[in-house]
């Protein structure tokens, strides 16, 4: 009894091992029926509710475009704060509905890797360039070109359609003005370890997995492209890393760098921050934030909204896309959330300090470059370069 | 197996349809899903590949992170294995003043951990916490920064992590038969000779299990050396951890995961052998429940209550710290300045005031619930396969069982997903990803090994007799299993469960690959309010969240397992 058993499990397990090999080769041919059979029925759902929808016409009072009420899965990583739950609301308003996932920037990404072939979601907003340019190469996103797309000032969007601008976030190397002194402050990114005055006073972070950590290596690294270097950098731009790292202080886990640059005990003066951050944590903290403008300027995060690939909803996507980046949603979700939006239109709906923001020489980053590398770039760095 | 006739009563189908089962769910959630993740570590792009080997061999940073896991694991075993020994000991068999209390104390890290706990130990020892500015004043040359490095991490860890004992070494120790105690004593055995040659015995099976589960948390320990670490202890974890976060590093990550894996598994393969050459457990019939012992050397007695009592307040007072911390603002969190002055129900205030701010804790009790039960039966099922069977099927699961133990849980919920977004044979053709049904999947994934372990020991401290009196008396093997063995073994299978629940209420790295969008659970959403943008309360709001947590992991353990303590009592009288 035993024997056969365990015959017919050892049998089981071999034809297991080949089902297994040959399943991973050709996922899409079994994938289709059950993909299809949701999809028609979905597909059945949209076109009754179209039929609805069509009669109010797309545009309405406001000219605001109008949703159908069939109901859009959106991942972001920028639903914190109460802009999901006013995200879902005003959407409603114009018949949209809405359902959140909301996560860090680097797991919104991998979700969406990992879903590749039964994608959950029907809409992408938020995170940067850099993971723009990833998920476009992994055939995540299509093409769509807003109503909007050319009230966004040149170079934010994907010039082949795949993704465009609605938020503008600047990254900058900020301190307190009350603990030290414009004049006494770094005037570029490379004074940290260049200028021994900036020795152990600037704090980096340990996780490179952050969007913000990202561009601001991108920002420095560009600087040394080099095909012929160690990942498309030179062997000087690797070295101004290892600087950056032997001279800095690491982060403390769940401590906010202005617990350190407002605190005068602390001798970390400097940190990376982003620019939508700051005004509230003035407030927190009691500081008189300042910020450093190198003379190659400041690397810009781009927040933008895509459709995902593999859609069921793509036509009312396309509505959603349509509706949130336009001026006047931006605009609205500007005052609420004081952003700086990318569309030229809605731009004078950002408070002052955004508007200050805006005026800011944007670093001249080849994206390309830091989206073909950029993970690799931070292996490197993890294994061989930070303390 | 020694009953069996071949022939196919019900009884045989039953069993095979459970070995059925567990060959399913082994194959099709354990072994498919990171069959591909490990692949992937030696083939890439078709061919074997050492790449990966040679990149972690050339970085001095990542063998030094190893080398000092490596370093830890061993030397938490042995000063967690002390201090969770005096802490049963102070509690359960010695007749200490207060022991109540005391436990209460030494049960704390059972409802916090992590980052939390460790920041709860930085309010007082860390380079600007209380007992290090009282240092400062009277040592004026003393060095604020002295709560770092090895020894740090150690003596938090060392607090932190005796969790096990205060449960599993505890239910052990009430199971000691006093009656040997006794006989012990009339044939005139010192006190230290009752306690190391009839007592300590008795509870060696579940020191076995508890001190493999501190060897696993020394070698994956995160949140103190990113805390207390300082640049000269870093340990390997948290570089596991980014690994497997950035896509193109993944390989990376498992390669070191498995180098961690199979040191765990050689440790667990040597630890089964000595299971398997003893045979540890009390053999009375009729259990009496131990009587405290007292200390009559007034000098040792003495040492003994200020000991317990010290440890108590090492215990306590992050706890306390945390509780009143959370009612501040994140500016005082950071300078460790507590005011009493200025604390305010704020911070409650705003978590409350959110309609929607409870749907995400119902969220995460549900699922914690169902898939710590599902857990909870699952293991059981298979402890008692590997308890009767002792063949090759048993050992296979059993090792089977503990494959999550060998890759971190954000690579085993990319392997689930990927596996199963696309309808697969072993998935009854079913498309998981979008499901509510893949995170209680994954849930339930991440707690087998554990779970398993803990089990097993329990089935182990069984006394076989028990099983052999109710067969005799005609009672069938489910009847057996359910009225006589279960009732048994249930307090610890009730304290599994406790524990997997606190666990997995704010689990963030699987609950975050997978949840449904309408099902937002407790650990995405603190992460997505203290992550957030423009909020700069976030430490705060930790506090305040963690506090929550620790009232619901509180009820949690006293319903389910202070009362199992009791019916436990109940029944073996």
């Amino acid at each position: 009894m035993k024997k056969v058993l365990a015959t017919t499990l050892t049998v089981m397990m071999a034809l297991n091992l080949a089902a297994c090999s040959g399943g991973s080769s050709a996922p899409e041919t079994t994938a289709a029926p059950a993909a299809t059979t949701a999809a028609e029925t979905k597909a059945a759902e949209t076109a009754a509710a179209d039929k609805e929808a069509e009669t109010p016409a797309a545009e309405s009072g406001d000219g605001l475009v109008q949703g159908t009420g069939t109901t859009l899965t959106v991942y972001t990583n920028s639903g914190s704060d109460g802009r999901g739950e006013w995200l879902v609301e005003r959407a409603a308003k114009d018949g949209f509905d809405i359902q959140f996932i909301e996560a860090g920037g680097a797991e919104i990404q991998n979700r969406l890797l990992a879903e590749k072939n039964a994608p959950i979601a029907d809409v992408v907003y938020g995170l940067n360039s850099i993971m723009w340019e990833s998920l476009k190469a992994e055939d995540i996103l299509i093409p769509y070109t807003p109503v909007w797309a050319d009230e966004i000032p040149e170079g934010l969007n994907d010039p082949e359609g795949y993704y465009h601008a609605i938020v503008k976030q600047a990254i900058l190397l900020v301190y307190d003005e009350n603990q030290t002194a414009p004049e006494d402050a770094p005037k570029d990114w490379l004074d940290l370890w260049t200028n021994e005055a900036f020795d152990g006073k600037y704090e980096y972070l340990t996780s490179l997995s952050g969007g913000t950590v990202r561009n601001v290596l991108a920002g420095i690294l560009t600087r040394y492209a080099d095909p012929n270097g160690e990942l498309g950098v030179s062997a000087e731009g690797w070295e101004q890393i290892a600087q950056y790292y032997q001279h800095g202080v690491p982060a403390e886990e769940g401590m906010d760098v202005y617990a350190q640059i407002s605190d005068p005990a602390k001798p970390v003066i400097c940190g990376q921050m982003w620019s939508s951050g700051i005004e509230t944590r003035d407030e927190q903290y009691g500081t008189k934030t300042n910020y450093v403008v190198p003379e190659v300027g400041v690397p810009y995060a781009v927040e933008a909204i895509s459709i995902v690939n593999g859609t069921k909803n793509e036509e009312e996507a396309q509505r959603f896309v349509d509706w949130f980046g336009s001026a006047q949603i931006q605009g609205e979700w500007a005052q609420e959330f004081s952003t700086l939006p990318a569309n030229k239109n809605a731009v004078d709906k950002a408070n002052e300090f955004n508007q200050k923001i805006a005026t800011l020489p944007a670093q001249d980053i080849d994206w390309g470059l830091v989206a073909e590398n950029i993970d690799a770039w931070c292996e490197t760095i993890e294994l061989n370069y930070m303390q | 197996m020694k009953t069996k006739k071949i022939s196919m009563t019900p009884q045989t189908i039953y069993n095979i349809l459970i070995l059925v089962f567990l060959f399913w769910f082994v194959m099709a959630c354990l072994v498919l899903p990171n069959i591909n993740t490990v692949w992937s570590v030696f083939f890439q792009e078709g061919a074997f590949t050492t790449e990966p080997l040679r990149k972690l061999l050339g970085s001095e940073r990542a063998m030094r992170s190893l080398k000092n896991s490596f370093m830890l694991a061993p030397s938490l075993s042995l000063t967690v294995g002390f201090v969770g020994i005096s802490l049963v000991l102070i509690t359960e068999y010695f007749d200490i003043k207060g022991a109540k209390i005391l436990r209460l104390g030494y049960m704390t890290t059972l409802i916090y951990g992590g980052i939390i706990l460790v920041s709860g130990y930085k309010f007082i020892y860390g380079s600007n916490g209380f007992l290090t500015n009282l240092f400062a004043r009277l040592i004026p040359s003393f060095p604020t920064d002295w709560f770092q490095g090895y020894w740090a991490v150690l003596f938090v860890m060392t607090f932190a992590c005796t969790s096990n004992h205060m449960i599993f070494l505890r239910n052990a120790m009430r199971a000691v038969d006093f009656q040997t105690v006794e006989a012990a004593q009339n044939m005139g055995a010192g006190p230290v000779k009752i306690l190391m040659k009839v007592v300590l015995p008795v509870l060696t099976p579940s020191l076995l299990a508890v001190t493999i589960l501190t060897f696993i948390t020394g070698l994956s320990a995160t949140s103190a050396p990113l805390l207390v670490g300082g640049k000269d202890f870093q340990t390997i974890t948290p570089m596991i951890l980014s690994f497997s976060k950035n896509v193109g590093s993944r390989d990376l990550a498992a390669l070191l995961a498995l180098f961690l894996g199979a040191a765990t598994i050689i440790l667990l393969v040597i630890m089964m052998q000595i299971e398997k050459r003893g045979h540890y457990m009390s053999v009375s019939k009729v259990k009496t429940t131990i009587v405290k012992q007292k200390i009559h050397n007034p000098v040792l007695n003495i040492l003994a209550h200020a000991y317990a009592y010290i440890l108590f307040l090492i215990y306590v007072v992050p706890v306390v710290l945390i509780v009143l911390f959370s009612f501040t603002d994140s500016a005082s969190i950071a300078r460790r300045q507590l005011d009493l002055s200025t604390l305010t129900l704020n911070n409650y205030a705003a978590v409350f005031s959110k309609a929607t701010a409870y749907k995400p804790f119902l969220v995460s009790i549900v699922y914690s619930t169902l898939a710590s039960l599902a857990v909870a039966i699952l293991v059981l099922v298979a402890c008692r396969i590997i308890q009767k069977r002792r063949d090759k099927i048993s050992t296979a699961l059993e090792y089977s069982l503990l494959i999550p133990w060998l890759l971190p849980t954000t690579l085993i919920a990319m392997g689930l997903i990927t596996t199963y977004n696309t309808p697969r044979f072993w998935m009854f053709n079913k498309v998981l990803t979008g499901t509510s049904f893949i995170m209680f999947l994954g849930y339930m994934i991440i707690k087998i090994p554990f779970t398993l372990r803990m089990t097993k020991a329990a089935f182990f401290a069984l006394d076989d007799s028990l099983e052999d009196a109710a067969k005799n008396l005609g009672a069938k093997p489910l009847y057996t299993f359910f009225r006589v063995l279960l009732p048994v073994v249930l307090p610890t299978v009730l304290a599994i469960f406790a524990l997997n629940f606190n666990g997995l209420l704010g689990d963030y790295d699987m609950s975050v690959f997978m949840y449904h969008p309408l099902r937002q659970p407790l650990g995405v959403y603190i992460k997505s309010l203290t992550d957030s943008q423009t909020n700069a309360d976030n430490s705060a709001l930790t506090f305040v969240y963690a506090v929550l947590m620790m009232i619901i992991s509180g009820i949690v353990l006293y319903l389910v397992y202070g009362r199992g303590d009791n019916s436990k009592l109940g029944d073996n009288k």
